[in-house]
């Protein structure tokens, strides 16, 4: 299972959560299986003025995550993951560790 | 002549100011543009004749013409769209749309992405004892009355008339709209921090946009220091005051306009719009 985080820098798996899903500095895709990161990049609609979240959005879903790790998506992005059936896991603070721990706890 | 009526915060008391001063002419227009909640037919008491609503085009997207190509998606400024390839889904989000067209226009593929109409508010005229008396209501859940705002401006505003518009609160886009094509702009303030803080907002949009103004002082209790210390040294001139009374208050829950509670008010209204006229 692949994951998207959204992440504040870029600093491997001790990167910390951002507090914004759609705004995010940086995504993450993380193979949740072998616990290993498969890309990092920065958000590049960060700064769009409307449907950031949508966006954001469409990208997790194009790269083939069912997961979603991080800061509450708002209720456009919500739609989209809704649609492509993408979980979604809230947690706002920690580091990338940190939350994937917690959902493999949960 | 056209006078914008505006004032930065709510509730103090742009639709009590307007609809006097439209009612204290001989002749005039008047446009509720407040169209989040217009309420200036409570004081003017129009007889209206028409209702019509304002429609706008949307995108509607058939997924089994798509192609999900996303050249729709990519060129929308506002990301109402987000196209799905590996689901073969379209979606589509009304609240972010500007009705621009974009999306119709790049759309290569054949009745795949055609536009629908929606029907965002209403716009009803009618005629008062000064002349034609028009607003815009916009449909609860709509995100922005610019549309209907621009629309009103752009089919009914006769440019031979005098046209007094009680504009919406705030200090965003709808303001803006609804005094593009003012001549001149009404500020009506309270003296509280809120109205001067709110006022000193608007005077930003006010000298952007670069049109003439003055202020009317609401509630006007002779403690209105700060807003007339501001203003002075902006340079914009105190027009009108409007004291603070029980009298007036009363008067203003019964739905009865300033002009028809104060005596002689009329004439200094009057006398207002001739000295903004001539400059």
């Amino acid at each position: 299972m692949k994951a998207f985080i959204a992440i504040s820098e870029d600093n491997g798996t001790e990167s910390k959560i951002d507090t914004r899903f759609g705004r995010g500095n940086y995504f993450m895709v993380y193979d949740m299986e072998n616990d290993s990161i498969i890309n990092v990049e920065e958000n590049r609609f960060k700064n769009e003025g409307h449907g950031v979240g949508i966006k954001t959005a469409g990208i997790a879903v194009e790269k083939g995550c069912t997961l979603v790790i991080g800061a509450q998506p708002g209720p456009k992005a919500e739609q989209v993951f809704k649609e492509g059936s993408v979980e979604i896991f809230v947690i706002t603070d920690g580091t990338v560790n940190d939350a994937v721990r917690k959902y493999k706890e949960k | 002549m056209k006078i914008a009526v505006i004032s930065g915060k709510g509730g103090t008391g742009k639709t009590y100011f307007s609809t006097s001063l439209a009612m204290s002419l001989e002749e005039a227009d008047f446009f509720d543009l407040d169209v989040e909640e217009p309420n200036g037919y409570i004081f003017i008491k129009p007889v209206i004749s028409d209702e019509v609503q304002y429609i706008l085009p949307v995108p509607e997207i058939d997924e089994d013409r798509c192609t999900f190509c996303n050249k729709c998606a990519e060129s929308c400024a506002y990301n109402a769209l987000s196209i799905l390839p590996q689901l073969q889904k379209a979606l589509f989000f009304p609240e972010l749309c500007h009705s621009c067209g974009v999306c119709s226009f790049v759309c290569p593929v054949d009745e795949a992405l055609i536009e629908v109409d929606k029907d965002i508010g209403v716009i009803r005229r009618g005629k008062f004892s000064r002349g034609n008396f028009i607003e815009g209501k916009l449909n609860i859940g709509e995100p922005s009355g610019v549309p209907l705002i621009s629309g009103i401006m752009k089919d009914h505003l006769n440019t031979e008339r005098t046209v007094i518009i009680d504009s919406p609160p705030g200090t965003s886009c709808p303001v803006v709209e609804s005094i593009k094509k003012a001549d001149y702009v009404i500020i009506v303030t309270e003296p509280t921090p809120f109205g001067l803080s709110d006022m000193k907002l608007v005077i930003e949009i006010v000298k952007d946009l670069g049109k003439r103004t003055g202020v009317v002082i609401n509630k006007d209790r002779g403690d209105s220091k700060d807003t007339e210390e501001f203003l002075r040294k902006c340079g914009i001139p105190v027009i009108f005051r409007i004291p603070y009374s029980l009298e007036i208050q009363k008067s203003y829950s019964k739905g009865i306009p300033l002009i028809d509670t104060v005596p002689g008010i009329g004439k200094k209204l009057k006398r207002l719009y001739e000295d903004i006229s001539n400059g």
